[in-house]
């Protein structure tokens, strides 16, 4: 397809496309040409000549970075491996008369595709740009977005960053209504005006194209953005940077669902692509690390890895007493109940100390599948049945989990594999002692003491723990004072952390 | 064959938890026998029992759960359920229960894919060569699972012969073959299980049964590289690698898949796992041979207008690179060489934008083909006839047209990491960068038309030692084996 067909071409007949394509190219045309004078001149003579000579740059170029650029600033959107490698082939074998209509026909597709055709471009250059799309169109706050919000509000206090939001079409990153930066900056004081719905693209918004920037994705993105994203990691130059949550859909994937799986591992081609990695444990780094260390198998080295361990952090919010009150002491289990987390461990420890005429109330807090669920809630009412006390409350507010960690003796959490294990650090911000597991993350967190560590996988070891805690009071005390005694970071020294070692190493890399 | 009844499967499992003890009684003597076995239960005996009585193999979750129970309720009682819960019956509970035998110190070999397969791809070779060598030597079970995963079963006579050579692809399973549980015996898995049901099971195999578990690795490329496989493979093999997770060793066909490996191993300790040993067996370079007749059928098949031969083996899969390859050609045509191009290899998930460039290109007029009925005739008279062969894949367990070119004599351009570069440590080859066409161009230009390069190239593939199937048979059975 020539230009001059194109720009003729039905499916993109509407008022003003030209013009923005025009507005577009003279925006990305400084980082191809050094003097100004001949984008102007250039700018004067129309799209046409513009795009001639930017391809023709892009060609020239020894990477990929400009190539990219122009994929991106001519079509609106951003574009996935296959279609820079179709491009880049194109040019390369185009004659110089045919260099436009070569590129266009390679990566028009995508363009027409994805509708942005009558948007504007930002590029940000040599600036850090922050991805946090799931937090501005969503009200989910659960770990990853707890991270991202509180890192987030703190970033934008003190830091110079441009935080994004995806198209909905998932075509491009593109700039933030105030609505979608208070989801993501205020989340304490903003006020939703009404019910969450799906996302939809603001009336008026910029499309953002990073260029010689720093890429932050502080969230696990959507399956649908992982090609273009992957795509921009490995091709547009930028220096990307993660923070890695944990690899369990692949480590434990006999656990889960294979849909998570197959979400993950596309997450999984951004990161090998990527630059930097900051893990919000050590054993979360290390799995990110050993994926790392397959790479050189397919000729990548991957991204450095870098631990920035979580804080220690209270949910915000009162109080609210739900559930059994009664003299005997409580122990609660935190956690949605699937068989990573070892509920029927738990069931199996506490009924051999409810046979042993130990007293306790037993609460469960979290939600689950019903596929896991069934199985966990017949066990429970037969318990019940037998007169135990135990349990299990689902959907409740943040205030109810509050009121359960003060209330509770201890709490458990023998999970056999987390990234991080938040309900061990919830549970320590009260002062309550847990028991949990013996090694990774939540091993990390125990380490700084007011934790008994147990193997999940030996259930002897968590009837010991829970009976040293039930019958006496000597252990218990010493726990407190061990949590009285932690010096714990908090979320400004994570954001903080998190700045100087993710996101100034690469922005180091940028001055090279 | 006899139907058993709860008494005979007591029996069996009282017969293998002790061999010299007295099977007669009523059940609740046999019972009470069993029971003493499960005093202080342990996860080998609980998964054998499970196995035995339920006539299917348990999964993670039943043998703890089982162990579990019978610490709060006691062993006879919960035995007693146990015997007395409903007997797999195969798909829709039609079949009869089936038999159920232990079998010890045996040598289970699980080949259920290639029992039943009529592709003769890359992992079915490495099976059929390996198991064949095996069986000469050594006393092999050779197993297969009944139509739910439920169960490893005895291979009919025919699925045997599939597995071996390949020759019974519709082959017929035996009716209700007797349920065959591996008891201080040796489990091989040399295939790639990815059945959830099947997986599931070997995982609680390998984690309880305490019989040695030992498993050929190909590669972990639906895990490391998800963007070249489709929708479902990802989910299935991490699945596999969680069975795999509970293996005592792994003997990888490359140092390039034992990289893979360990790094995913590296990734277990978060979860609390160690993971097998892992340790490369690099895949034999087997040189097929053709007759005078066959090599010029394959000559006529493959060369265009009597142009020199560049040879392209593989399926048009995206990690394979072949659009990188249609780029470079196309460049080196445009230079002014003469040359055709030719692609065997089938179509597969992903391979359209290659027979879209391939037409246009045809089109043009261009000498290039690809043909997808592959014969050994045919491949390996190819394999003579080419001037040089390219491989410049992105990511393989092993490069075997990189291994198979080369043992014939031919020069190969292939991708500068992996398992291709470690192929090539002896020669014969110009390594690239696949993942830029101009440097696949100027590897390929240097290989085919430098007359000196090529035949520098042809007189260190002339010079290789390759190794047989025999010898590479033997290195993993020895690795598997040997007392680590």
């Amino acid at each position: 397809m020539s230009w001059a067909e194109l720009d003729q071409s039905e499916e993109i007949d509407r008022p003003g496309l030209s013009q923005a394509l025009l507005g577009r190219l003279a925006t990305v045309a400084p980082y191809f040409l050094s003097e100004q004078a001949d984008v102007d001149a250039l700018v004067q003579r129309g799209a046409g000549p513009l795009l001639a000579r930017l391809v023709t740059e892009a060609k020239a170029s020894e990477s990929t970075d400009l190539l990219w650029l122009l994929i991106a600033g001519v079509t609106a959107s951003f574009p996935n491996a296959d279609q820079v490698r179709m491009t880049r082939r194109a040019i390369a074998l185009a004659s110089p008369t045919k260099i436009s209509a070569a590129f266009l026909e390679a990566c028009f597709d995508s363009a027409v595709r994805f509708d942005d055709l009558d948007k504007g471009v930002e590029v940000v250059s040599g600036g850090t740009v922050v991805d946090v799309d799931f937090c501005a169109n969503h009200r989910h706050n659960t770990g990853i977005q707890r991270v991202v919000r509180q890192t987030m509000s703190r970033w934008n206090a003190t830091r110079d960053v441009v935080l994004v939001a995806w198209t909905a079409n998932g075509g491009a990153m593109r700039s933030m209504t105030p609505l979608e930066r208070s989801r993501v900056i205020e989340w304490n004081t903003y006020t939703e005006p009404g019910r969450d719905q799906p996302p939809v693209d603001p009336e008026v918004y910029r499309v953002i194209i990073p260029f010689t920037s720093v890429v932050i994705l502080p969230e696990v993105p959507q399956a649908a953005l992982c090609s273009a994203l992957a795509a921009l990691a490995e091709y547009s130059g930028n220096r990307v940077g993660l923070v890695g949550y944990d690899a369990i859909p692949v480590v434990s994937a006999d656990t889960l669902d294979s849909n998570e799986t197959e979400r993950f591992v596309r997450y999984l081609t951004i990161f090998k692509h990527s630059h930097r990695l900051a893990g919000i444990s050590a054993a979360a780094t290390e799995e990110f690390a050993g994926f790392a260390a397959a790479l050189p198998a397919q000729g990548l080295v991957g991204p450095e890895t870098v631990e920035v361990s979580l804080p220690i952090d209270a949910p915000d919010g009162d109080a609210e007493a739900i559930g059994a009150t009664g003299t005997d002491p409580l122990v609660i289990c935190i956690g949605s109940q699937e068989p990573r987390k070892n509920h029927l461990a738990v069931l199996f420890a506490a009924e051999l100390l409810w046979r042993e005429g130990v007293a306790f109330r037993l609460r469960f807090i979290g939600g689950g599948s019903i596929l896991y669920t069934r199985e966990f809630d017949k066990r429970v009412r037969a318990l019940k049945r037998n007169g135990r006390q135990i349990e299990v409350l689902r959907g409740v507010n943040d205030e109810v989990l509050l009121s359960a960690y003060r209330e509770a003796r201890f709490s458990l959490f023998p999970s056999l594999h987390e990234g991080y294990g938040l309900p061990v650090a919830e549970s320590l911000a009260f002062a309550t002692p847990v028991i949990t597991t013996d090694y990774g993350s939540t091993a990390e967190i125990a380490r700084g003491g007011g934790c008994l560590v147990v193997d999940p996988r030996n259930d002897d070891e968590l009837v010991v723990a829970m009976r040293s805690l039930l019958t006496g009071d000597d252990i218990l005390n010493r726990l407190h004072a061990e949590i009285a005694a932690r010096s714990d970071r908090t979320w400004d020294d994570y954001a903080n952390e998190l700045w100087d070692q993710l996101v100034l190493p690469l922005r180091g890399e940028l001055d090279v | 064959m006899s139907n058993q009844t709860t008494i005979d499967r007591l029996r069996v499992l009282l017969a293998a938890l002790d061999p010299s003890i007295d099977l007669t009684g009523d059940e609740a003597a046999l019972l009470g026998r069993v029971a003493t076995h499960f005093v202080v239960p342990a996860t080998d005996t609980m998964w054998l029992a499970l196995a035995v009585l339920h006539a299917e193999f348990p999964t993670r979750d039943q043998v703890v759960d089982g162990i579990r129970r019978i610490r709060l309720d006691g062993a006879a009682s919960v035995l007693k359920e146990i015997a007395h819960a409903p007997v797999r019956r195969g798909i829709f509970g039609l079949h009869p229960v089936r038999p159920v035998r232990v079998v010890t110190g045996a040598t289970f070999v699980d080949v259920h894919h290639t029992a039943r397969t009529g592709l003769a791809t890359g992992i079915q070779r490495v099976v059929r060569k390996t198991i064949e060598q095996w069986s000469q030597s050594h006393e092999l079970l050779l197993v297969g699972w009944g139509s739910a995963f439920g169960a490893l079963r005895e291979l009919s006579t025919q699925e045997r012969a599939n597995a071996l050579y390949g020759t019974y692809p519709d082959a017929e399973s035996e009716g209700t073959a007797e349920v065959t549980v591996p008891w201080r015996s040796t489990y091989i898995l040399p295939e790639l299980a990815v059945e959830d049901e099947r997986t599931a099971r070997i995982s609680a195999l390998a984690e309880f049964s305490g019989n040695a578990s030992y498993v050929i690795g190909f590669d972990c490329v639906p895990l490391t590289s998800a963007e070249t496989t489709g929708q479902g493979m990802g989910g299935a093999f991490a699945k596999n690698l969680a069975a795999v997770a509970r293996f005592d060793k792994v003997a990888t066909i490359s140092g390039a898949a034992a990289l893979e490996y360990r790094g995913w191993r590296r990734m277990l300790s978060g979860a609390g796992l160690t993971g097998p040993e892992i340790e490369p067996v690099l895949l034999p370079a087997d040189a097929g041979t053709v007759t005078d007749a066959e090599l010029a059928s394959a000559k006529k098949s493959l060369v265009i207008d009597g142009l020199p031969l560049l040879l392209c083996v593989g399926s048009h899969e995206p990690r394979k690179n072949h659009l990188a390859v249609l780029s470079a050609a196309e460049l080196l045509w445009r230079e002014g060489h003469e040359f055709c191009l030719s692609f065997v290899g089938g179509n597969s998930w992903g391979g359209q934008a290659f027979t879209t460039q391939l037409k246009q290109m045809q089109e043009r007029g261009r000498p290039v083909q690809t043909i997808s009925a592959i014969s050994d005739a045919l491949l390996w008279g190819g394999y003579r006839a080419a001037a040089c062969t390219v491989f410049p894949s992105l990511n393989e367990g092993f490069g075997l047209p990189v291994a198979e070119s080369l043992a014939v004599g031919t020069p190969v351009v292939t991708s500068d990491f992996g398992s291709m570069k470690e192929i090539c440590e002896q020669g014969g080859a110009i390594l690239i960068d696949p993942r830029v066409d101009a440097s696949l161009a100027g590897g390929l230009a240097q290989a085919m038309f430098d007359p000196a390069v090529n035949q520098r190239l042809r007189d260190e593939a002339a010079r290789r030692e390759n190794k047989g199937w025999n010898d590479y048979a033997t290195e993993v059975w020895e690795y598997f084996h040997k007392s680590s």
